[in-house]
């Protein structure tokens, strides 16, 4: 039995706008998946869609095994949602919001109480517990979200982009807080930080314009990725820099050679083996007498594999419906 | 208990809000001149006076039996206080949409549990306002005209007399008292076509995505009703026709059986109003 499963699931908008389109996933239990895709790509429908929040034009989601409707609310007591910057009763204070959202999920108050108690103090808004929500800041109200979406220690949790605007303090207690969260239970990412779903997820599911144009692990994303594009940092004037780039260009194992300051990109020839291009790279930098301050590979780098994984996607344009036609 | 939770949070709300306690004053205060009009009538035979518009310019009228003062008092909530009642229901869950998907649905809740929690609470709090306003001004208005009627011409003049009194056929009491059985159902029936128009508010209020939209259509639709069933030629059935007999009622010129018909009538109605609008509720995005 898969965590989240849909299949062929579609919403379409007032019959104006293809939010999503024919959406075939499986969530394993268990594991750590990072929703993906640029703004409008249908992450904040599909995750609606799996709360139950919105109804599928077409298809169906199922969630532990079960059918997710807008009346499944056992089923969604078993599920943690924390939305991009919550919008809660401004007029609640974290405590009587907290307790609202204990008795919304039918925990008796000998089980509520101190559940509550203990998240306030975890998500450390002791301070703030009889505030009034509407006077608290971006960064208190996510992390009472993220209190209210553990409240009923659900089996998945579904977090919408909980770094969004966070300070970095904020943003690495988050983090951490999500990979302790992940040992134990189902967890479904969705963010623009590709670098966190790289520290964090285990999977990847990525959207664009409505459609799944990828669902794998990350090491499968990267994968994707051309394992030949790699980055040297030099140290040297930039007439030097220049003429080393000429230099590489003209080697018969390197595609292209790019400078940018201090910096040159390499695409190397297409082969199996990148090792002996690369040697002579290495080389060929050592002749030119410029200081070498280090090699990256840009080819292993999630953000890239992203991004090419949706513009060859976008390029492909039409032909993708006719293989899923033909198919 | 998720229903519960939101029929408490929403009751409690409405009682800290502005709206249910200002028209927790004001009926008070209409209901005060209405006690104070009563309280200087003459005993009994006077012709009633014009309705609720002349009952608050001239406020002391004299001229008002028990049951025409009740009647006025039983209208003003059908043809006054549900501009308020309209208010308070219209934005029962228009003025949450803002943070309801946020906080409250992607919970353990189901969009039932929802729609009735809120309907519940705005019942109780609008009923509770009007029987809190109507019952101690009835029995008052009650306890008023028995002792008119013990310095009348037709009343035996002993302190059960207006039980006696009422409990005499119609025929043989004076114009203007009360019947106890008449105002158990006058008042009944008011309620039940308060519980119309706040299930209207609600179920309007779960439809459209803006407040003020929401009650202007359940304002144009509550009052438009009346209207458009008198154009039909079906103004037998209307709200005007049932308070134009409220003093009848009061007076115990009914049919039991009638009363009985027009009560399930409205609550048939307005249970069904209210499931339709949740079944619609539960299919909507959010």
């Amino acid at each position: 039995m898969s965590a989240v499963e849909t299949r062929n699931l579609t919403k379409i908008y007032e019959n104006r706008h293809i939010a999503l389109n024919g959406v075939n996933l499986a969530v394993e239990p268990g594991s750590v998946v990072g929703l993906l895709g640029p703004n409008g790509a249908g992450k904040t429908t599909l995750i609606r869609l799996i709360l139950g929040l919105h109804r599928p034009t077409a298809g169906w989601v199922e969630v532990l095994g079960r059918t997710m409707t807008p009346n499944a609310s056992a089923l969604r007591g078993r599920v943690g949602y924390l939305p991009t910057t919550p919008r809660l009763p401004p007029n609640m204070t974290p405590i009587t919001y907290l307790d609202f959202v204990g008795q919304l999920f039918g925990l008796p108050a000998e089980l509520r109480r101190p559940r509550l108690a203990a998240l306030i103090r975890a998500v450390d808004l002791l301070g703030a517990s009889s505030q009034r929500i509407a006077g608290l800041s971006t960064g208190m109200i996510t992390r009472l979200g993220i209190a209210a979406s553990l409240l009923n220690d659900p089996e998945i949790l579904v977090w919408d982009e909980p770094t969004h605007g966070l300070d970095p303090e904020a943003r690495r207690f988050t983090i951490d807080l999500m990979k302790k969260l992940a040992r134990e239970r189902t967890l479904i990412l969705s963010s623009h930080a590709i670098n966190d779903v790289d520290e964090v997820c285990d999977h990847a599911i990525v959207l664009n314009e409505g459609q799944l144009i990828f669902h794998g692990t990350i090491a499968e994303l990267k994968g994707r990725m051309r394992r030949n594009h790699y980055e040297i940092q030099l140290d040297g004037k930039p007439r030097a820099i220049e003429a080393l780039r000429v230099t590489l260009e003209k080697l018969s194992t390197v595609h292209s050679a790019k400078s940018s300051g201090q910096r040159i990109e390499l695409i190397l020839a297409d082969g199996k083996d990148v090792a002996a291009p690369l040697a002579e790279v290495m080389m060929t930098v050592s002749e030119s007498g410029l200081g070498l301050a280090g090699v990256r590979s840009l080819g292993q780098q999630t953000e890239e594999a992203f991004l090419e994984l949706v513009e060859s996607d976008q390029a492909r344009g039409f032909s993708r419906a006719t293989e899923r036609k033909a198919a | 208990m998720p229903y519960w939770a939101i029929f408490t949070t929403d009751l409690s709300g409405l009682v800290r809000g502005w709206v249910l306690r200002a028209w927790l004053v004001l009926s008070g205060l209409l209901a005060l001149v209405v006690l104070l009009d009563h309280s200087s009538l003459t005993p009994a035979g006077h012709p009633p006076a014009n309705g609720v518009i002349t009952a608050l310019l001239h406020p002391v009228d004299t001229s008002a039996g028990a049951a025409h003062t009740l009647g006025e008092l039983l209208k003003s909530y059908v043809i006054i206080w549900t501009t308020f009642v309209v208010v308070l229901t219209g934005g029962a869950i228009t003025s949450e949409l803002p943070t309801v998907a946020d906080a409250v649905l992607s919970r353990g809740i189901s969009r039932w549990q929802y729609f009735f929690g809120k309907w519940t609470a705005r019942l109780v709090a609008v009923l509770g306002v009007y029987l809190l306003v109507v019952i101690p001004t009835s029995a008052l208005i009650w306890l008023n005209a028995g002792r008119a009627s013990v310095s009348g011409d037709v009343a035996p003049a002993d302190p059960t007399a207006s039980i006696e009194l009422a409990s005499a056929p119609a025929e043989l009491r004076p114009l203007g008292s009360l019947d106890f059985a008449g105002c158990g159902f006058a008042v009944v029936e008011v309620a039940a076509l308060l519980s119309l128009v706040v299930t209207c508010g609600v179920a309007f209020s779960a439809s459209f995505e803006g407040t003020m939209l929401s009650i202007a259509v359940a304002w144009v639709v509550v009052y438009g009703t009346g209207l458009s069933l008198s154009l039909l030629g079906l103004a037998r059935v209307s709200p005007a026709a049932f308070l134009d007999r409220l003093p009848a009622l009061l007076g115990g010129d009914f049919a039991a059986s009638v009363q009985c018909w027009n009560l399930g009538a409205i609550i048939g109605l307005t249970l069904s109003i209210a499931a339709l609008s949740s079944v619609q509720f539960a299919r909507r995005d959010v």
